[in-house]
């Protein structure tokens, strides 16, 4: 073999060592990040899942009512928006609302569109732990989970979300009313996937370190609602893996990250000037 | 033999311009040393700042930015550049891209001319479009969020 031919076969077989290096090397789980990095160029569909966020959280504002104090929700709004800065989602607007209600929850629309109950609020100690929630919330909105949950092309017999939400006939209207009506379901009572909870932990986790709170006030939360009555915490329970588990892999998260002993902020002062009486 | 020589200069151009190039999403985005949040810090990357990808793991991307190196969540890129906020409210669909105080300056516009029930008269099926219009007013500007984030990255505690 000349010279120009070995030369020739090392560069060949650097070029596949450098184009295996770039495939992820872990399957399952990996997998569904390395789909985020390629293939969430969708921004076509945006709108699509704004106007279905609209509705899902039209429907749920029918139902329970925002908590009237102006100063709340523009704080919870502020920090909320603060947050979304670190989720990559640079096409959405995001709306954050605390919502009256016994049941210690939150949710996440499509689009954009989060919610608080008031009280969860009520059992926050500071604004690292309302980032923390706040931030899980953001992470399913990332992620599109609610879309994903709700298969939109099977309820629409074929229908994309972006014909859904262009209300192009009374077909489509009927669907995309069914849509919005599972997805409420799915919120409230059924729940998304586990794996989908697992990974807005994770993501959340992630967001509220990049945005530079404590993320062990997260945890401490978490801990703090799993002593909670059963009553107040029959929705999340219904629709959430246990606390224990969540806990367990929040621990996971938070070692291979290496997010032990960041030392973050926390802010208990700020946050006690927005508590809910 | 020349023209082997031009075939291989050829192939190592194209493996050159074979590099990968990603860009920030997240309005931030801190270059670590390490793949690990409490490792120290090479750079801050702003927003739709491209970065050109050394190495991909699983939750990390090794970069290469202005002659630095270093690692960058996987979360925070994306393949391409980022776009501004698409919005859906008013009378029509409206892409509204620049600052914050512009999109909240025609947020609050459209909210008023659109009044306080959704065509259609939805509100009568049960959706309540008026307190969705009313959170739909709380548009936070970039000033606000500035002056928000400093006792939090002073890491006030």
């Amino acid at each position: 073999m000349s010279d120009t031919w070995r030369i020739f076969f090392l560069v060949v077989m650097s070029m596949l060592t450098f184009q295996c290096a770039s495939v992820p090397l872990e399957e399952d789980f990996r997998a569904r990040w390395s789909q985020t990095l390629l293939t969430d160029n969708e921004s076509a569909n945006t709108e699509a899942e704004i106007k279905f966020g609209r509705e899902v959280a039209a429907r749920m504002l029918a139902d329970i009512d925002g908590v009237e104090n102006f100063e709340i929700q523009k704080y919870v709004n502020t920090l909320g928006n603060y947050l979304a800065q670190y989720s990559a989602r640079p096409d959405l607007q995001f709306y954050f609302w605390v919502i009256e209600s016994d049941a210690i929850n939150a949710y996440a629309m499509p689009g954009g569109y989060i919610f608080i109950t008031s009280a969860a609020y009520r059992l926050l100690e500071n604004e690292a732990e309302l980032a923390g929630v706040l931030a899980h919330e953001i992470a399913h909105v990332k992620q599109k989970h609610i879309v994903h949950a709700l298969d939109i092309k099977a309820v629409g017999a074929g229908a994309t979300l972006t014909q859904l939400t262009s209300g192009a006939s009374d077909a489509f209207r009927v669907a995309m009313n069914q849509a919005s009506e599972q997805a409420v379901a799915l919120l409230k009572k059924d729940g998304l996937h586990q794996e989908d909870e697992y990974e807005a932990d994770e993501i959340g986790l992630t967001i509220m370190v990049q945005a530079g709170y404590e993320p062990d006030a997260y945890l401490r939360f978490l801990q703090r609602v799993a002593m909670v009555s059963a009553r107040q915490l029959e929705e999340v329970t219904q629709t959430h893996p246990s606390f224990a588990s969540r806990l367990t892999a929040l621990e996971a998260v938070k070692r291979d990250y290496g997010m032990n002993n960041l030392n973050y902020a926390q802010l208990p002062e700020r946050f006690n000037q927005f508590k809910l009486e | 033999m020349k023209n082997m020589s031009v075939l291989l200069l050829g192939f190592l151009l194209s493996v050159v311009s074979y590099a990968e190039t990603l860009y920030v999403h997240s309005s931030k985005a801190v270059l670590l040393t390490d793949r690990d949040f409490s490792s120290g810090t090479v750079a801050l990357l702003q927003k739709g700042d491209a970065v050109t990808v050394l190495q991909r793991q699983t939750r990390w991307v090794e970069v290469e930015f202005n002659a630095q190196q270093g690692w960058v969540s996987v979360l925070l890129l994306k393949a391409t550049p980022p776009s501004g906020i698409v919005s859906v409210i008013g009378s029509d669909d409206v892409n509204l891209e620049g600052d914050a105080r512009m999109r909240a300056s025609a947020v609050a516009t459209a909210g008023a001319t659109r009044g306080l029930v959704e065509e259609g008269g939805a509100q009568s099926m049960g959706f309540d479009f008026s307190e969705l219009h009313q959170l739909e007013t709380m548009v936070v500007t970039d000033q606000e969020l500035d002056m928000f984030s400093q006792p939090v990255l002073g890491g006030g505690q």
